[in-house]
C-alpha cells in the first residue's frame, strides 16, 4: 500500500495550560471554565475528574489536599487534552505536547547525573531557562529512563495514530550548559583557552551523546517506540563542529534498528552550515523550521518565497534520501497561516527535493509559544494545507 | 570593497607612552548584564498578564540598584541597560529606517517622572516586529533581526531618553557599525558600508544629548569580527574603519570591544580609527604581540563562564598581557563580553571580582 504523502505532526511542545502550571494554587473561575470548555470542545472524558459539579475534581482541591498521585494525575489529564487536541486538527503523528515536562532543556537536566543548576538566563523576550553547570561526568539517571519510558507508554495507551517521542539532543544539552567540568578538565594539559573550550566541549557532547541519550533511545525501543526525534535547536551554531553535531547524533542512535523512525529537528540556524558533514548523518527525517526565515511580508502576500527553501536542495546534491519536515507555520505570531499558502509551500517544497514522498509538514517549532486557540487554528489549517497539496498529487 | 583580511599587520607611529609604563584606569563592564530570577518571574506574570507594569519596573529597578552599587570604583558606570531585551531592538525602535513596528518609537505610559528611575522607556513584551527570529552567536539568546526599508537617521535625543541617570561618568553599549549592518536585514542599501556609516551617524549625534545626562562613554559592541575570524570567514571591509570613527562624539570616549577575537588580529584594524580604545579579549586569544597607540580595554573576566575569577586570576591574566603587548600604557579591565550569558548572582560576584582586582592592579 502506497504510504500518506505530506504526513503532518507538531514538532515541539504545546503550551501548557495554566490549570496545569498553577495546579495547587487557588485557580479562579475564568481557569477552571477554560478547562471544562477545552475539554468539551476536544472530547476530553477526564475533564470531570478535573472540574465537577460536586466541588471535588483536583482543580477544586485546596492546596492542603493534593497529593503526589493528583498531581500525576493531573499531568496525565493535560496529556490527553494535548493528544486530543493533536488528533482533533487532524495530525498524523502524536505524542503527549510535552505537558509532563517543564521545558525541553532543564527539565531534561534534571535527569542527568553530573549537572546543577546555574541560574536563570533570558533567551528570548519574556522567556526565560535554567541554564545547568556541568560539574562531573554526565550519564542518565535511572529514573529518567524511567520516565520516558513510562511518558511513551501513556501516549501510547491514548492513541491509535503513530506515535513518537521527543529528547534533547546531545549537542544541543552540551551547548546550552556551562562546561566547568569538562574545559576545566582539559585546560590543565592545552596550550590554549580556545583549544580548551574546543576539546571540552567535544567531549561534553560525545558523553551526552553516548551516556545520556543513547540508554534512553534504546529503552524506548524497547518498550515498543517506532519515532524517536532528537531535537537540536543549537546544532547549526558552530560551522567548524558540524562533524561534532553529526557524530554525536550518529551515537545517539547507535544500535537502533531500522524499524525505530529517527528524526532530527533544527531550527533558528542557518542549517546549510552543517553541510557537507549532514550528509554523514545516519537521521532518516529532518524537521526543519522555515517560515520564521521566510519573507518578513509573509502575512501580507500570497506568494510563496523559494529562497526560504533553498537550502534543501543541499540534501538532494549530497545524495541524502531524508524526509523533510518542511516548517510550515510561525510559532512567533498569532497570525494564522491559510491552507492555500501552506498548500503552496509543500509544493515548492516538493519540487525541489524531487519527491513528494520525501515530504512531510510541521510547524517551526513548538507551539507553545501560542494560546491554545491559535496553536489548535494553526495546526487546523497545517492539515488542511496538506490535504490541499494531497489533491495536487490526486490523493 | 571587501579584502581578504590577513591578521596582524601594523605599521606603528612613535608612541612616547610605551615608554612611560603604565596607567590603570580602572574597570567597567562590556555590555548588557542580566536580570534577576525574582525579574524573570515578574517579566513572565508580566506577560502572562499577572502582574503589573509598575510591578515589572520595580523589580527591574531594584535590579539596577545592585548593579550598580557594585560599581563604585569603575572607570564608567553602567546600568546594566537591563530594559533592552537584546543590544538591537530598542536602536531599532527609536531610529528611523527600520520597518515594521520598529519604526515606531514605543513609550510606556507611566506616572513617574523622576530621569533617574529605570522606568517605562522600553516595552518589555513587545514581540511582534518584523524580522525573523535570529540566535545570538553561540547562545540560547534570540532577538529579532530588524529589517532595514530606509535611511537610518535619528534626532539625537532618542538615546538618552531611553536611558536612565546613573551616575557623572556612565557608558551606554550600542552594537559597533559592523555588527549592526551584518546583524539586520537590509532591504535599502545598495552599499552595506553606507548603512554602517549612517548608523553611525546617528550614534555620533546622539552624542550630546547622552553627553548631558552623564553618559561619558561610548562602547562599540563588536561580537561578529571573533565570531566570523573563529571560522575563517572574516573579510575586513574597507569602510570598517571609518564607520567607527564617524561614530566618535565631541566630549565622549569611545571604545570598540571584540568579545572572542584574536587580540593580535583585530588591533590593527582600527589603529587608524578615532577610537580612544579598544577592547581585546584576553581570554579566548592566543597570543599578545599586540603595537597600538591606543588604550586597551582588557577582557579578563569570562563572560560565559559561571565560574568567578579571584583577584589573582585577573593579576595574572593582565600581567601575562602587559609583558608582552606594547601599546599607549593606558588599560582599563573587565568582562571580555556581556555579562548577559551569566546568571544575575554571578553577574553581581564577577562585578565584585573586577573592584578588588582593580584594587590589586592600582
Amino acid at each position: 500500500m502506497r504510504k500518506k504523502l505530506f504526513v503532518t505532526q507538531e514538532v515541539g511542545s504545546l503550551q501548557r495550560p495554566y490549570w496545569l502550571q498553577r495546579f495547587g494554587e487557588q485557580l479562579d473561575k475564568k481557569t477552571l471554565d477554560s478547562a471544562v470548555e477545552w475539554g468539551k470542545r476536544l472530547g476530553v472524558d477526564e475533564a470531570n475528574e478535573l472540574v465537577n459539579d460536586s466541588g471535588h475534581g483536583l482543580l477544586q482541591k485546596s492546596a492542603s489536599l493534593i497529593t503526589t498521585a493528583d498531581k500525576e494525575r493531573v499531568k496525565e489529564i493535560a496529556s490527553i487534552y494535548a493528544i486530543r487536541m493533536q488528533e482533533s486538527a487532524g495530525l498524523d503523528r502524536i505524542f503527549n505536547g510535552e505537558q509532563t515536562r517543564t521545558e525541553m532543556y532543564s527539565f531534561m537536566a534534571n535527569y542527568i547525573n553530573g549537572m546543577s543548576r546555574a541560574g536563570v538566563l533570558n533567551a528570548f523576550d519574556a522567556n526565560y531557562f535554567i541554564k545547568g553547570v556541568i560539574d562531573d561526568n554526565v550519564s542518565i539517571r535511572e529514573s529518567g529512563i524511567h520516565f520516558f519510558v513510562k511518558e511513551l507508554g501513556f501516549t501510547k495507551s491514548q492513541t491509535k495514530r503513530e506515535v513518537k517521542t521527543c529528547l534533547t539532543g546531545s549537542y544541543t544539552m552540551a551547548d546550552w550548559s556551562y562546561l566547568e567540568h569538562y574545559i576545566y578538565g582539559h585546560e590543565a594539559s592545552c596550550m590554549s583557552k580556545a583549544l580548551s573550550l574546543r576539546k571540552g566541549r567535544e567531549a561534553a557532547v560525545m558523553d551526552f551523546a553516548t551516556e545520556v541519550l543513547n540508554p534512553v533511545v534504546r529503552e524506548l525501543e524497547k518498550s515498543g517506540a517506532k519515532f524517536i526525534q532528537i531535537d537540536e535547536p543549537a546544532a547549526a551554531t558552530d560551522e567548524g563542529e558540524s562533524g561534532l553535531f553529526v557524530h554525536a547524533l550518529n551515537a545517539s542512535f547507535e544500535g537502533l534498528s531500522q524499524e525505530v523512525g529517527r528524526a532530527v529537528h533544527l531550527c533558528y540556524s542557518d542549517y546549510s552550515k552543517l553541510f557537507p558533514e549532514l550528509a554523514e548523518c545516519k537521521a532518516d527525517s529532518y524537521l526543519i523550521e522555515f517560515t520564521n526565515h521566510s519573507s518578513p511580508d509573509k502575512f501580507r502576500e500570497s506568494d510563496v518565497d523559494p529562497n526560504t527553501f533553498k537550502m534543501l536542495s543541499l540534501f538532494k546534491e549530497h545524495g541524502m534520501n531524508a524526509k523533510i519536515g518542511v516548517g510550515v507555520v510561525d510559532i512567533h505570531s498569532d497570525a494564522i497561516e491559510s491552507p492555500e499558502k501552506i498548500r503552496d509551500e509543500i509544493m515548492v517544497v516538493s519540487k525541489i527535493l524531487g519527491d513528494p514522498s520525501l515530504v512531510e509538514v510541521n510547524p517551526d517549532c513548538g507551539l507553545r509559544t501560542r494560546r491554545p486557540e491559535i496553536a489548535y487554528a494553526k495546526l487546523q489549517n497545517m492539515v488542511k494545507g496538506a490535504e490541499l497539496a494531497r489533491r495536487e498529487y490526486g490523493e | 570593497m571587501a579584502v581578504a583580511f590577513k591578521g596582524l599587520k601594523q605599521i606603528l607611529p612613535e608612541n612616547k607612552n610605551l615608554e612611560e609604563g603604565v596607567k590603570f584606569l580602572g574597570p567597567m563592564l562590556a555590555g548588557i548584564a542580566p536580570r534577576s530570577s525574582y525579574t524573570a518571574k515578574v517579566h513572565r506574570l508580566f506577560r502572562d498578564g499577572k502582574a503589573t507594569e509598575l510591578d515589572f519596573n520595580a523589580v527591574i529597578e531594584s535590579d539596577l540598584q545592585k548593579i550598580i552599587s557594585g560599581q563604585k570604583e569603575f572607570a564608567f558606570i553602567s546600568g546594566g541597560q537591563l530594559d533592552w531585551l537584546d543590544i538591537i531592538r530598542p536602536i531599532a525602535e527609536h531610529f528611523g529606517g527600520f520597518e515594521g513596528t520598529y519604526s515606531k518609537a514605543f513609550k510606556y505610559k507611566t506616572n513617574i517622572d523622576d530621569d533617574t528611575s529605570y522606568v517605562g522607556r522600553i516595552n518589555p513584551l513587545k514581540n511582534e516586529t518584523a524580522g525573523p527570529v535570529t540566535r545570538w552567536f553561540r547562545t540560547n539568546t534570540f532577538y529579532r533581526k530588524p529589517l532595514v526599508s530606509g535611511k537610518i537617521e535619528c534626532s539625537g535625543d532618542e538615546l538618552a531618553e531611553i536611558m536612565p541617570r546613573v551616575g557623572k561618568n556612565s557608558v551606554i553599549f550600542l552594537p559597533a557599525p559592523y555588527s549592526l549592518a551584518r546583524l539586520v536585514e537590509n532591504r535599502f542599501y545598495d552599499d552595506l558600508g553606507n548603512l554602517a556609516k549612517d548608523y553611525a551617524k546617528a550614534i555620533a549625534k546622539s552624542g550630546p544629548k547622552l553627553r548631558e545626562k552623564g553618559y561619558s562613554c561610548i562602547l562599540l559592541l563588536e561580537p561578529f569580527v571573533g565570531f566570523e575570524l573563529s571560522s575563517g570567514s572574516f573579510l575586513l571591509p574597507e569602510w570598517f574603519p571609518e564607520s567607527v570613527s564617524i561614530a566618535k562624539a565631541d566630549d565622549i570616549t569611545l571604545g570598540i570591544n571584540f568579545p572572542r577575537a584574536e587580540a593580535e588580529e583585530v588591533v590593527s584594524i582600527v589603529e587608524d580609527s578615532r577610537v580612544d580604545f579598544i577592547g581585546v579579549d584576553l581570554l579566548y586569544s592566543t597570543g599578545f604581540r599586540i603595537k597600538t597607540s591606543k588604550d586597551l580595554f582588557l577582557g579578563a573576566v569570562d563572560g560565559a563562564r559561571v565560574g568567578v575569577e579571584t583577584s589573582d586570576n585577573i593579576r595574572d591574566t593582565v600581567g601575562g598581557f602587559l609583558e608582552s603587548a606594547e601599546f599607549s600604557g593606558r588599560y582599563y579591565i573587565g568582562p571580555n563580553d556581556r555579562l548577559y550569558d551569566v546568571p544575575f548572582d554571578i553577574a553581581l560576584r564577577k562585578i565584585e571580582a573586577l573592584s578588588t582586582g582593580g584594587r590589586v592592579l592600582k
